[in-house]
């Protein structure tokens, strides 16, 4: 569908005096900020997430399980939810109102809300990575004699090189689909550009054929991760044999609290004291946490059946499909949330009774998040030896009771992951979600928005609590599996 | 009677062996040895009808399955009992749900009737309320192969069963497939890397290196 509407982009009309004032005016800036955001994001999560992967997984410390699990709840903030929180933390409202002389909205104060965002990402990768062969290769070169740094720097980290790579492409491509906080900071990136172009300029031809560089980028980062990928990720099982970790003391364990409270304990602390200082609405949130639900479940459960049904599909199939196949849905994660609006407004427009529904907003959601759902089952369903399938179709047994019997049961712990996953995601949209919603249909997301946009803080924050709160049960229990086993 | 002409092996469309060519009776169980990744398992999956084959012919009881490289008969209608490398019994089944899984669409007394037939034969009797993981290696192994032999196939594949089971205890289970072969009167293929276990348990021994198939 995307490279339908790429060509079609171009072989159709266009606002000429729109597309010709962005192209000699503003699509350079557009596309120069991206790439400085991009760059910026990339060294900042990188560092974040590579270092604290490293303390909790060579290092000892006081409470370092705990710590361990506490440094991925960020996940549970969505980018822009940080941004608002902090744009108001240092204003005169907020808790460190007397800095009110340091200029958060700045770029770097968008590069430190995205980077506190997307950091867990880099984070759970590289703990993967040095918890199962990076340790092993930490040990060898502890044994040869080298300091435990740099057994690290030489040993763990360029063996562990392809999961944090891994992560950093992941913090590439929700930088350049990130919507609500560069738009809080008023900084112009290409995502917000085709959204202006669309609802500032009222063209969405335009809109489209700026969408064209987007999933051109899209699609080369993960081509780049495939091919990056390919033979690299040597294996994923955890070093069953404890390690041997150096005694950090409390200086470790201090500097993950001083870290987490500006990751989790400040933001939160703001969200309380604006929500104590407002009037709730509870109709209302009660209201927008249903809408929320809803779609979320109809999102999660809908996008999860189908990415269940093509990994189980593809391991009883007697046809082998080749990888470029298999991989190019995968690309519609590549795609910022508003290009997939775009796309389908410019291809849907014209059915009449089909823009504004929730059928096409969760068409909207099948396109971005499916290659999630595909390559969660698909990871999980590397554990499960195919024999299983193969001889049961081997006894000639039918399609349906090897999915019922075999194949639900087996992936199980890949299509309960992936359902969690895909639930936070779809909680926390955004752009799709704001542009293509029904009329009158609004979110949690949309609601802190709209609120956050005006400047009202007190009010964006009861809705923020929410989906934070929604956010974390999942998150906590992504935990408990990934880290707390 | 299993029969083999001219079968040539493929991996990601390049010839691994010569071409093969053999037969093995009604009754008979033949033991396939040769070094590590010259094709033993890609042979077996090949007769299964798991592995697309490059060229040659491969016919059971007559019935053409393969001709000139072309699938006439699809894996799911060969009536193949294969047992494969690892035991790879259903986790979270049962002994008897395992063996009564590939018994589907019989009646509940034909199923009954045969379950007890094959566990009484390998010596299982009392573990049919087990989970795979409450068996040790030996059980676990007599377990895929009653899987294996539940369905009154027409021809038997294991490949490497008497692997990760010592020497005692592997003469003992190759014991119990080539009665089981002879028994069923039909053809069948044990592969091992261990040449001199194989010699032990069958005088048919095979040998497949890059060369082709030698009889030793």
């Amino acid at each position: 569908m995307p490279f339908m509407a790429v060509i079609l982009s171009f072989l159709g009309p266009i606002d000429e005096s729109v597309w010709e004032h962005i192209k000699d005016y503003l699509l350079f800036e557009y596309a120069s900020n991206t790439l400085q955001l991009l760059v910026a994001v990339i060294a900042t999560s990188s560092l974040i997430g590579v270092f604290f992967a490293a303390l909790v997984s060579f290092g000892d410390f006081p409470g370092r399980r705990f710590l361990m699990g506490c440094l991925l709840t960020p996940l549970a903030f969505p980018a822009y939810i940080y941004a608002f929180v902090y744009t108001g933390v240092f204003s005169y409202s907020g808790i460190l109102a007397s800095l009110e002389f340091f200029s958060f909205r700045s770029f770097w104060g968008l590069v430190f809300t995205l980077s506190l965002s997307f950091y867990p990402y880099i984070y759970l990768l590289s703990f993967q990575g040095f918890s199962s062969i990076g340790s092993r290769f930490y040990e060898m070169a502890m044994v040869n004699g080298l300091s435990p740094l740099k057994s690290f720097c030489s040993g763990a980290l360029p063996i562990s090189f392809p999961w944090i790579m891994t992560g950093v492409i992941l913090v590439s491509l929700e930088t350049i689909a990130d919507f609500g906080a560069a738009s809080i900071f008023s900084f112009d990136t290409l995502t917000i550009g085709i959204y202006k172009a669309w609802f500032g300029f009222f063209s969405l031809p335009t809109a489209m054929r700026m969408s064209t560089i987007l999933v051109g980028l899209g699609i080369l980062l993960i081509l780049f991760k495939q091919y990056y990928q390919k033979d690299k990720l040597y294996e994923n099982k955890v070093n069953s044999t404890p390690i041997n970790r150096i005694n950090l003391g409390w200086m470790a364990t201090f500097t993950c609290v001083i870290f987490l409270t500006f990751a989790l304990t400040l933001p939160l602390l703001q969200l309380i004291l604006w929500s104590s200082g407002s009037e709730a609405q509870w109709p209302q949130i009660i209201k927008l946490s249903a809408h929320t639900l809803i779609i979320s479940l109809i999102g999660a459960i809908g996008i999860n059946f189908f990415g269940f049904l093509a990994i189980a599909s593809m391991r009883i199939s007697p046809i082998k499909l080749s990888p470029f196949l298999i991989n190019l849905p995968l690309i519609g994660y590549g795609l910022p949330g508003t290009v997939i609006a775009t796309i389908i407004f410019f291809l849907f427009g014209g059915v009449h009774g089909f823009i504004g529904s929730l059928l096409l907003l969760v068409l909207a959601y099948f396109i971005r998040f499916f290659p999630l759902a595909m390559t969660t089952i698909g990871s999980a369903g590397k554990r499960v030896p195919l024999y299983f399938e193969e001889l049961a179709v081997l006894a000639n047994i039918p399609r349906l009771t090897i999915f019922k019997k075999i194949s639900i049961p087996l992936l199980k712990p890949g299509w309960l992951l992936s359902f969690v996953f895909l639930f936070i995601e779809i909680v926390k949209e955004l752009p799709m979600t704001l542009i293509m919603r029904p009329t009158g249909y609004s979110t949690l997301a949309t609601k802190v928005f709209e609120f956050s946009s005006e400047g009202e803080w007190a009010h964006a924050a009861i809705p923020s609590i929410v989906i934070v709160f929604i956010s974390s049960f999942s998150v906590i229990w992504i935990i408990a599996r990934k880290i707390g086993k | 009677m299993l029969e083999i002409r001219d079968l040539e092996l493929e991996v990601n469309k390049k010839r691994i062996t010569k071409p093969i060519s053999f037969d093995i009776p009604c009754g008979e169980l033949t033991c396939l040895s040769g070094p590590s990744g010259v094709g033993k398992t890609t042979l077996i999956r090949t007769i299964a009808g798991l592995h697309k084959a490059g060229s040659g012919t491969i016919s059971v009881n007559g019935v053409c399955f393969v001709k000139d490289g072309k699938e006439l008969v699809p894996c799911h209608l060969r009536k193949v009992g294969y047992a494969p490398q690892e035991p790879s019994l259903y986790p979270h089944m049962t002994v008897k749900e395992n063996l009564s899984f590939f018994l589907r669409g019989l009646n509940l007394e034909t199923q009954t009737k045969r379950i007890e037939s094959v566990i009484e034969q390998l010596q299982i009797t009392d573990k049919v309320d087990c989970y795979p993981h409450q068996l040790s290696g030996g059980q676990a192994q007599r377990v895929a192969i009653a899987r294996a032999i539940v369905n009154d196939p027409q021809i038997l594949l294991f490949d490497e069963t008497l692997s990760g089971i010592h020497t005692e205890l592997a003469i003992k289970v190759g014991q119990i497939i080539l009665k089981m072969v002879s028994e069923k009167n039909i053809p069948g293929i044990l592969v091992s890397h261990d040449l001199e276990l194989t010699k032990k348990i069958s005088p048919n021994t095979c040998v497949l290196n890059s060369q082709g198939l030698k009889r030793s």
